[in-house]
């Protein structure tokens, strides 16, 4: 691992500033993943720049106009928060399903909507690869291919990895960051950017800009919503396929209907087709079946990880039943 | 403290357990010496090229390197047939290239980047396959085809057999690649003095492999080596490879200090020893009443870059297929391949679990096929104590092999019947198991079985010595390491029973060629039945002199008053029969709820009923057996090392991604003994440490048949391959 600074500004202005000195400067929360990526080769920095210890960047406060998460705040944090009840149980749920307590001691909401891809051949120092600066995506002409996008990639098939992202969405959260030009607020689906955009990131912050938390506008009190994740293994596994879906039950009917899919394409998607096939509709096999093919209409699964579009289905039309169950208490 | 005799037979508490639940415990890596520098291994980018020429200059510049330890500054002796201390060719990604010595680790670390390799890529192969085809690149002289020519045993005439086969059931299996992983990686610590050498090392062999092969390969006398395992963090069949030694041992010559060396995770995953990927092709012939008249198996096993014990690993892919049923003919054709994969070596239960796999599976589908329970099945055609027909081949007054071919010799005990029936009480398999392809629905349940036979734990030499001071205390001192397994309590509750002395009057010295007799590798699960026949000899051994020396009393407090002085006992053990074949045996049972939608197997019930003879300690037996199931469940789930086809690198060197379960999808595991004490043994005891591994693929296959009527032939069952094999076996979401 290469030498490097460790700095720990005493506030955020001043790791902006250091943040925004130039492209060797990378911020660091729980450092879970980054750490990793450092003594792995995968990733190079001159500086880090320590968030960790800055006030004002950690805990949980509802209103009831929603929720404000701070960015430093824990997954472990976020799975045991009384605020988290209702319809934002959904969050408490996907943060327990994250990796093991050990790491969801350590990291952080903003660290897991910032961390990298899983892809196997992205994080191999010797795999050269486009995600890593190089050329070609090494992982498409592989026969494993269980964590790679059935959405398509463009000259990359690396999936985003966030457990909390799809729920956040799915709840029309929205992510606040802040840089060298102040602060700016956008939907956190629109963080996300796909490899079209630039391969090399998964992210829109700019140089120097930090993640500072995202805000949940209060939902109906009546929404439900759940949070699946296929893997391999209870403890200690990123989603093989993932889904935030939720819905609000009015005379027997679905209504703001919420399907976000995660570890399945580039960036977390949200299903605007599912969740119009079942708005309106009472929750039923039928109807879930339906918004499932609505989604599948769109994959192109690559050769080796066509199982995906059944785990898939399979989230999709028990994920129905489960967000039925859960308004029936 | 419990007296002899009852110490045979009672759980007494596992010696050494609070210095390792304190973190107490040396291991080799917790081990320093005055002066001592660290070493790092230079290890290959490719998996397959010759070095044109290396460059350590910038790296011997930084301050606090002492020595970059290339090939051209080792001597020209083989470790194993197939290896050198370093070489010119490298053989796969991770193959050592160069040794760092440094004051610390991390400017070691650091040195290892300013090495300077001009490497000449050569072509690589990964697959078995490839690598026999006519033409293909040789990654050893002599080319790639281990030993030259396929090992064949058999006993009748296993082809005739087919031919004359009412029907014949065949079937084609895979298993994977992954790694034993223990959770102390390798190390070895070397320091010299004068023209002796001391290394202290993770090691399941000091006395029968490192000692003799650094002996050879430093030049210097046996006797100047002293290898030592303070403690060992798993082995699970591995770490019985001296490279590591050896290079540390070289470097620690001349830096003339101390060197110690330490594996890294992703080094203990690449560059320690793997289980090697295998394919199988398996065919047996029943007559008209069903019952198995011809086996023949053919498989074919990757043995990685360098073979180490994978000729082993092979020969025993073929002791169930040749042994488990009662079969006039049975055929076993093993080909050992040369691929630039990370090297194989041992792991727990050699290639038994592998053959077992296809056996057992195809037996299940011979009893489907005929409409048979599968259960009755085994019960009409399993081993029986009177072993296989046909001809004895040893000659009379030679032991016969633990893992034998020949027909014509009985088992010293087989308890395999009981085993099966009390299993089988135990799951409830007449009450609760539907018939296979009955279930419906999303998540279908089923129960499936397996058996194993396995070497009984004999057929190797041990000697152990004793020493009793008139203070009461008892030193026994063995060459064998306890690998983790609880040995060391167990040899403590024999010499302690066999003398009649208290538990805590006995010590243990082990595992150090200074203060220990020559002993075997610790492998093929034979401490307990061959180190325990040495012990107890040599307690009887002392015993008998501390009578002649008593002065009236034969109980404890006054033999030992008796005594004048020190006094040594020595015990020699050659176990073994030229009577009777020594095998160990097994029956498991599994219920399992497969979610026909997600490829998700969950275990509900596993029940191991076993036929280990005599059980000296039965907890730590039960811990032996749950252990043993555990770690093969997560191989049969998961486990797996992803090899890059492109450039040859292992792509989940970690415990993230290679896949151990933890213990949130783990079942409890019911555990049976069954039978008496075997006749042949000291105190009636077989072998354990392995036999638990070798029936469970076989076991999650044949439930997860009976749940969805479609067999696993590929491990490890995870969802992609359940899902692809459920859809080609037309089970739909």
């Amino acid at each position: 691992m290469k030498p490097l600074t460790f700095l720990e500004p005493a506030s955020l202005d001043e790791a902006i500033a250091e943040l925004s000195r130039g492209d060797g400067a990378r911020a660091m929360a729980g450092g879970s993943d980054l750490l990793g990526e450092l003594k792995e080769g995968v990733a190079s920095y001159d500086r880090l720049v320590s968030l960790a210890h800055l006030d004002g960047l950690r805990g949980i406060e509802a209103r009831p106009a929603g929720l404000r998460i701070a960015a430093l705040t824990t997954l472990t944090e976020l799975e045991h928060s009384d605020a988290l009840e209702g319809p934002y149980r959904i969050l408490a749920d996907a943060a327990r399903s994250v990796a093991t307590p050990e790491i969801r001691n350590q990291g952080t909401l903003g660290g897991n909507l910032c961390q990298r891809p899983r892809c196997l051949h992205y994080r191999h120092a010797l795999i050269e690869c486009a995600k890593k600066g190089g050329s070609g995506c090494p992982a498409a002409e592989s026969p494993y291919q269980s964590y790679l996008s059935i959405m398509g990639g463009t000259g990359c098939y690396a999936v985003h990895p966030s457990d909390l992202a799809p729920p956040l969405i799915a709840l029309d959260a929205l992510v606040q960051l802040r840089g060298t030009n102040g602060p700016r607020e956008l939907p956190l689906a629109s963080f996300f950017e796909g490899p079209e955009v630039d391969v090399t990131r998964e992210h829109v912050l700019e140089l120097g800009e930090v993640l500072t938390g995202v805000t949940v506008p209060a939902p109906s009190p009546g929404w439900r919503g759940i949070y699946s994740k296929s893997r391999e293994r209870t403890a200690g596994d990123f989603a093989i396929a993932s889904l935030a879906m939720g819905f609000e039950l009015g005379e027997g009917r679905m209504h703001a209907v919420r399907v976000v899919l995660g570890g399945i394409a580039p960036t977390p998607l949200r299903s605007t087709a599912a969740e119009a096939t079942l708005e309106g509709q009472a929750p039923s096999e039928d109807a879930a079946r339906a918004a499932a093919e609505a989604v599948l209409a769109g994959a192109t699964p690559l050769e080796h990880n066509g199982f995906k579009l059944d785990l898939l289905r399979t989230l999709i039309v028990r994920g129905v039943e489960r967000v039925r169950a859960t308004h029936e208490g | 403290m419990q007296q002899a005799p009852e110490l045979i037979g009672t759980s007494v508490s596992r010696i050494g357990l609070d210095a390792k639940v304190r973190g107490e415990a040396a291991y080799t890596a917790d081990l320093k010496r005055p002066g001592m520098l660290y070493g790092r291994a230079l290890r290959s980018p490719h998996p397959h090229a010759r070095i044109r020429r290396i460059d350590s200059s910038r790296a011997l510049a930084l301050p606090g390197v002492h020595l970059v330890l290339t090939h051209e500054d080792v001597p020209d002796v083989r470790i194993d047939a197939d290896l050198l201390p370093l070489d010119d060719t490298v053989r796969f990604a991770g193959d050592e290239v160069a040794v760092v010595v440094a004051e610390r680790p991390s400017i070691a670390e650091d040195a290892l980047a300013l090495v300077e390799v001009e490497y000449e890529v050569l072509p690589p192969l990964f697959e078995a396959g490839e690598a026999l085809q006519p033409g293909a690149p040789a990654i050893h002289e002599g080319g790639n085809l281990v030993g030259g020519d396929v090992l064949v045993v058999e006993r009748g005439d296993a082809e005739a057999g087919l031919a004359d086969s009412a029907r014949v059931f065949s079937g084609h299996f895979h298993t994977q690649m992954h790694s034993p992983a223990g959770m102390e990686t390798r190390a070895a610590l070397a320091e010299w003095d004068g023209d002796r050498v001391t290394v202290w090392k993770t090691s399941r062999a000091v006395h029968a492999v490192d000692r003799r092969t650094l002996a050879r390969v430093l030049e210097v006398p046996e006797e100047h080596v002293r290898v030592i395992c303070s403690a060992m963090g798993g082995g699970f069949g591995a770490k019985d490879e001296s490279r590591l030694a050896v290079l540390t041992a070289l470097a620690a010559r001349r830096v003339e200090r101390p060197v110690r060396i330490e594996y890294s995770r992703v080094e203990e995953f690449t560059a320690g020893r793997n289980r090697q990927e295998t394919d199988i092709d398996l065919d047996i012939g029943v007559d008209e009443h069903g019952a198995p008249v011809a086996v023949r198996m053919r498989a074919l096993m990757n043995a990685g870059a360098y073979v180490a014990s994978g000729m082993g690993v092979t020969r025993r892919i073929g002791q169930g297929p040749i042994y488990l049923y009662t079969t006039p003919h049975a055929r076993f054709e093993g080909r050992t391949v040369y691929t630039n994969r990370p090297a194989g070596g041992s792991f727990r239960g050699l290639g038994a679990p592998l053959g077992h796999f296809a056996l057992e599976v195809v037996i299940d589908q011979i009893a489907h096929n005929l409409e048979i329970d599968p259960l009755d099945y085994r019960l009409a055609h399993h081993v029986t104590p009177a072993g296989q027909p046909g001809d004895r081949q040893t000659p009379p007054d030679e032991l016969v092999p633990d893992q034998p071919v020949e027909g014509g010799v009985p088992f010293s005990s087989n308890a395999l019947h009981e085993c099966i029936e009390a299993g089988a009480n135990r799951i409830g398999w007449r009450e609760h198991r539907a018939p296979t392809g009955n279930a419906s629905g999303p998540r279908r349940r089923g129960i499936g079985m397996a058996l194993g036979n396995y070497k009984g734990g004999g057929n190797v030499m041990a000697e152990a010595e004793v020493r009793v001071t008139p203070d009461g205390r008892v030193v026994v001192a063995i060459g064998n390491v306890d690998v983790g397994q609880g040995s060391e309590t167990v040899l403590a509750q024999m010499a302690a029973a066999a003398l009649g002395a208290p538990l805590d009057a006995i010590e243990l010295v082990m595992a150090d060629t200074g203060h220990t007799l020559w002993a075997h590798v610790t492998a093929g699960s034979t401490t307990t039945v061959t180190s325990g026949g040495a012990v107890k000899l040599a307690t009887e051994d002392a015993l008998r002199e501390m009578r002649e020396l008593s002065a009236g009393g034969d109980d404890w407090t006054s033999l030992v008053s008796g005594l004048p002085g020190e006094i040594v006992g020595h015990g020699q053990m050659q176990s073994g029969s030229p009577d009777a074949v020594l095998n160990a045996f097994a029956a498991h049972f599994a219920e399992v709820e497969v979610d026909v939608e997600t490829g998700q197997i969950r275990v509900l019930r596993y029940v191991a009923a076993h036929d280990s003879g005599r059980i000296i300690n039965p907890r730590m037996a039960e811990g032996q057996v749950s252990g043993g199931v555990l770690q093969f469940l997560g191989i049969a789930m998961r486990e797996e090392m992803l090899i890059d086809r492109a450039t040859g690198v292992t792509l989940n060197p970690g415990f993230l991604e290679h896949k151990f379960t933890s213990i949130v999808d783990f079942p409890a595991v019911e555990v049976i003994f069954c039978g008496d004490p075997d006749p042949l043994t000291p105190y009636g005891a077989k072998a354990l440490g392995e036999p638990p591994v070798v029936p469970v693929f076989a076991a999650i296959s044949n439930a997860f048949a009976n749940a969805t009527g479609v067999w696993l032939h590929e491990v490890p069952f995870t969802p992609q391959r359940v899902i692809s094999a459920l859809r080609a076996g037309g089970v739909t979401a």
